[in-house]
């Protein structure tokens, strides 16, 4: 699809070689830790050595294998939750500012209440309903975080529905005959795909954050291991006072770099939405080599001056005097 | 660059005399003299010229009519010849010199746009060449009212004035476009098009220029309304004495405002001659299936054919006469080389057509030399009817 | 007001009657928000028959385009009736597949109205699917649809994407569209007023080409007079919703009998004639509309009393020529002063 050709800036490399990084680790990271993240088989307190390069927890458990396992679990209830809530914030947006009236009052309400309810407090309640067993289950937890989090984009997509509702091209396909849901899904939906992209990247963030945070105050189950639950295993062991940095802080830079690498590819994708954004056609590299100012004033055309074409007429002829 | 004072020189070398020495209290027949003036947009390997040598000039008082269809750099034209085109538009050689005077001076000062500083350039904006520009909404502040507007443009410009007078002053310039004084109190939105176009005239002769560049100012407009406003700056013309560039696609528009006309095609001028001559014998077989494409209101109707073909691509331009391929009296010389623009006649018209030049290979199509209109020829049975 | 026939081919495919749309609009006072009712399109009857192009002149605000909207129903009306060759349509009932295969309306702009992120072929094929075209046929169908336009050939176009062409292509694909699930009507609404003066006659040769070889009932609406004289077998023009004068070929450009008519004709620019402009002084752009009387009295020259009482009915000025001005009633109020060319007192047509 050529509407999603990024601009190739340095800040969507290095977040999509954060985001490649991660996803690399979710796949094989279980295979390459070196030991059980559960086994307590090792002394316990160890500071990063050769052997633990991350050291141990108080219980013995080896720190770097907690990491690379709880790296799936924490990224893949993080995208199935994206995923989630961006097909029902596509679905709810784009049906409520296709249809307007009353459906979108009805759905604009549906999600003004979701997004004025906390979305934490929400989520401890919802999971403070579920059956212990569940609590493990990441499908079922990645459901309920997307629950909280599509309202936001939904709001964003129907305002850009509404706007593209009015457009030709969507009353060339009612003209044709073509369906409802397929003007929608066919028609308005690939014009909003980079609002989609950044909406998706959105959502994981925001589940990324809210997972860590449900396992950070216990509320998942505290054997499945995720980054959130390592912080809290660290928490609730006074890791930070006794001076374990090993422990809680590489699970934060991971949560640090997983959002950084996403809010870098959320740059790019500004950039190809708002050109305004964009250097305006030439680059600081190309204005150097042509020697003209680095920044562009409104009102003021640059000018291109060569060896050949000098200021002739600039200075006309003087007066003859009589 | 400083502005150059210029009391006694003669301006034109070329067409004045290098002997003859004016007197101190001449001024030069021009307003504006465009020499050699080239606009890219982008650098390198995707550099694409919009406007590729074009040199003209305007004299006082005159209306020249810049006609030509999307890709024909017209407007690109004005815009980096005024110096407000935005990057990636790139001014890459020629001059711009516009010789602007002040009341109550003899004489006049030079300026070259392209050469001139930010703070020239502010000083001659609006008070001595003003630009109307199509879509007379978006150019207006939507939530500030029509009077903020004028205020703050005389405010700028005539520090001296009051506010009183400048109200006063408002209210004139409005009544000089036809509008009443009440609509000073509006927001733009609370006027249709046309008010709206009005207002933008206004506020463009508020510091009386010498030159009024207008950039489609009408395409927007119904045909009544185009009526009403065109009828308004002949009128306005001929009390306020400032030479205009008109640009616009419609060429019978053109023909009916301007004292000459310049047709561009591809980012160069094809063909430049005074307006009824342009109208009556077209020289470029552009200019004829321009005219041609319009149907006209008199006469038995017959089956027009414009002209085949789209409008150039800018980024993949053929070589030779930009124009041969649309063109049905394309010979084997138009393929390789681009025509040059040369006077033909006497009246200062000039043309970049290879028909035109010494040895063509074919004589001159006598359409090409006297146009047949509707109204001189008997029905030919075409499809239109 | 029936139309006059000239040839026995020309069959009548839509026809509408008393066809009205009212919008509801809310003005904004200072104290209180009151609904204003703006007569788009106002009792407008006509016929669209094969074989023949109808102009329909107005500027923005006539109603021209929410007409088109409403015979192509996708509009609905407020009231009035439509029929599809002879067959009563109700007006409230649900647009259907059928009718949209017959009746078929081009857009103004093409670069609008051909969604970016699709090719040309998905422009094509969607309307062929959805029409009843096999799958494996489509292909060809479109092809065969954009060689009817003249883009030739119709491989170099079908994976193009729509700002990979200029506009008078793009509205060729646009026709070809329209015409690729082979509609009875075909309905353009300024179809050329957003492209290049050189490729307009081009698209207004096809319309007509269309017409007269595949005998399509072609409505033309335009701003633009000048076309309207050169493609049109009967001619219409709209003021505030309503229908001013009509006249079978270009009588009514020739010789004009409505005021509004000649206002517009006056202001078309004219280089062969330049001294006959209309020269109107004042503030007379404001698109003035009455609510009683004559619509145009507000800016009509010739505006009589009884011009602000009362609304004209039609009457006949000539044969197949109606002029909605109390003008051209068979007792004017008022001696006429204005040389209106061509005038005839004829009986007063029915008045609906």
């Amino acid at each position: 699809m050529n509407a999603l050709r990024l601009p190739r800036s340095p800040k969507v490399l290095l977040g999509a070689g954060i985001l490649l990084f991660f996803i690399i680790m979710t796949v094989i990271g279980p295979l390459l830790a070196p030991d059980d993240p559960s086994a307590t088989s090792f002394a316990p307190n160890l500071t990063p050595s050769a052997h633990h390069w991350l050291g141990t927890t108080s219980l013995g458990q080896d720190i770097f294998s907690q990491l690379l396992v709880g790296a799936r679990a924490t990224m893949v209830v993080a995208l199935l939750a994206g995923l989630v809530a961006t097909v029902l914030s596509m679905t709810i947006g784009i049906t409520a500012g296709y249809f307007g009236g009353v459906s979108d009052d009805g759905l604009t309400l549906l999600s003004n209440v979701f997004l004025a309810l906390p979305g934490l407090p929400l989520l401890i309640v919802i999971d403070s309903y579920l059956p212990v067993g569940s609590r493990s289950n990441a499908f079922v937890i990645g459901l309920i975080i997307s629950l909280t989090g599509w309202a936001w984009g939904a709001r964003v997509l129907r305002a850009q529905t509404m706007s593209l509702r009015n457009r030709d091209f969507v009353e060339a396909a009612r003209i044709i005959g073509e369906k409802r849901y397929r003007i929608m899904f066919s028609e308005i939906a690939p014009n909003l795909l980079p609002i989609l992209a950044s909406s998706l990247l959105f959502t994981v963030l925001y589940s990324i954050g809210a997972y860590v945070t449900l396992a950070y105050i216990g509320l998942t189950s505290t054997s499945v291991w995720n980054w959130g639950t390592m912080l809290y295993w660290a928490q609730s062991n006074n890791a930070p006072l006794s001076g374990e940095w090993y422990w809680f802080v590489p699970p934060g830079i991971c949560i640090a770099l997983v959002g950084t690498g996403l809010a870098l590819l959320n740059f790019g994708i500004d950039e190809f939405i708002n050109p305004r954004l964009r250097a305006a056609g030439l680059t600081s590299r190309q204005r150097r080599a042509l020697g003209l100012p680095r920044r562009v004033r409104l009102g003021l055309t640059p000018v291109l001056r060569t060896g050949a074409t000098k200021k002739t007429v600039s200075a006309p002829s003087r007066a003859v005097s009589p | 660059m400083s502005i150059k004072r210029l009391d006694p020189a003669p301006m034109d070398e070329e067409r004045d005399s290098p002997r003859l020495v004016m007197p101190p209290t001449t001024r030069s027949e021009f307003v504006l003299d465009v020499k050699n003036f080239s606009v890219d947009y982008g650098t390198g390997d995707q550099m694409v010229r919009a406007v590729n040598d074009v040199s003209l000039t305007l004299r006082r008082s005159t209306v020249l009519g810049v006609a030509g269809e999307s890709g024909s750099g017209k407007s690109t034209f004005v815009y980096a010849m005024t110096r407000l085109l935005r990057a990636p538009g790139l001014i890459s050689g020629g001059t711009v010199n516009l010789h602007t005077t002040t009341k109550g001076e003899i004489g006049e000062e030079v300026l070259d746009l392209v050469t001139a500083s930010e703070k020239e350039l502010r000083k001659i904006r609006w008070s001595h060449v003003a630009i109307v520009l199509q879509s007379a909404l978006s150019a207006l502040d939507p939530v500030v009212r029509i009077a903020r507007e004028f205020d703050e443009v005389l405010k700028t410009h005539r520090p001296e004035m009051s506010k009183k007078q400048r109200r006063e002053r408002a209210e004139a310039l409005l009544a000089t476009v036809g509008l009443n004084e009440d609509r000073l109190d509006r927001f733009p939105h609370e006027l249709s098009g046309g008010q709206r176009q009005r207002v933008m005239i206004a506020l463009a002769l508020a510091l009386d220029p010498e030159l009024v560049i207008m950039d489609e100012p009408t395409t927007a407009l119904d045909v009544v309304t185009q009526r009403e406003i065109i009828n308004e700056l002949q009128d306005l013309r001929s009390r306020f004495d400032f030479a205009m560039i008109f640009i616009t696609h419609d060429l019978s528009l053109l023909v009916e405002l301007a004292d000459e006309i310049v047709v561009m095609y591809a980012g160069s001028i094809v063909e430049r001659a005074p307006a009824n001559e342009l109208y009556e014998a077209p020289r470029h077989p552009y200019t004829l299936g321009l005219l041609n494409s319009f149907p006209p209101m008199h006469g038995a109707r017959q089956e027009l054919t414009g002209i085949p073909g789209s409008p150039p691509d800018l980024s993949n331009l053929p070589i030779g006469c930009k124009f041969h391929p649309r063109c049905s009296y394309a010979m084997a010389r138009c393929v390789h080389d681009e025509p040059p623009l040369v006077s033909v006649g006497d009246t200062g018209r000039s043309v970049a057509c290879w028909l035109h030049v010494e040895g063509a290979e074919r004589p001159v199509p006598v359409e090409l030399s006297r146009r047949v209109t509707s109204s001189n020829t008997s029905d030919t049975g075409g499809g239109a009817s | 007001m029936s139309e006059t026939n000239d040839s026995l081919e020309t069959i009548v495919q839509l026809s509408a009657r008393h066809l009205t749309r009212h919008f509801t609009t809310r003005v904004h006072g200072r104290f209180a928000t009151t609904k204003r009712v703006v007569r788009a399109v106002d009792d407008v009857s006509l016929d669209l028959s094969t074989g023949r192009v109808t102009a329909v002149v107005g500027e923005s605000g006539s109603g021209k385009s929410v007409l088109a909207r409403m015979l192509a129903r996708i509009v609905k009306p407020s009231s009035g009736e439509l029929s599809l060759e002879g067959t009563p349509i109700a007006v409230g009932a649900r647009r259907t597949i059928d009718y949209a295969s017959k009746v078929q309306l081009v857009l103004q702009d093409p670069f609008a109205s051909n969604n970016p992120v699709h090719r040309v072929r998905h422009s094509l094929e969607r309307p062929l699917l959805l029409h009843g075209a096999n799958k494996g046929d489509v292909e060809e169908l479109a092809k065969a649809a954009l060689a009817r336009v003249s883009l030739e050939p119709p491989e170099r176009f079908l994976d193009r994407y729509p700002h990979e062409l200029s506009g008078g292509q793009l509205q060729r694909v646009s026709i070809a569209r329209a015409l690729c699930v082979r509609p009875s009507v075909l309905l353009a609404d300024e179809p050329i007023s957003m492209l290049d003066v050189s490729v307009r006659l081009g698209i207004l040769n096809l319309l007509r080409g269309l017409c007269d070889e595949e005998h399509l009932a072609v409505m033309y609406i335009t701003h633009d007079i000048a076309s309207a004289r050169y493609l049109a077998d009967e001619t219409i023009v709209m003021y505030a919703g309503q229908i001013v004068e009509r006249s079978q070929g270009t009588a009514l450009v020739d010789a004009p009998t409505h005021p509004y008519t000649q206002l517009l004709i006056a202001s078309v620019p004219n280089p062969s004639d330049p001294m006959s402009q209309a020269r109107e002084k004042g503030e007379h752009s404001t698109f003035a509309i009455a609510d009683v009387g004559c619509r145009f009295a507000p800016r009509c020259p010739y505006a009589m009393d009884v011009c602000r009482t009362t609304d004209p009915p039609d009457f006949q000025v000539g044969e197949g020529h109606t002029s909605r001005c109390w003008l051209h009633a068979n007792e004017p109020e008022a001696v006429v002063e204005v040389a209106l060319p061509e005038r005839r007192r004829e009986g007063e047509t029915t008045k609906t």
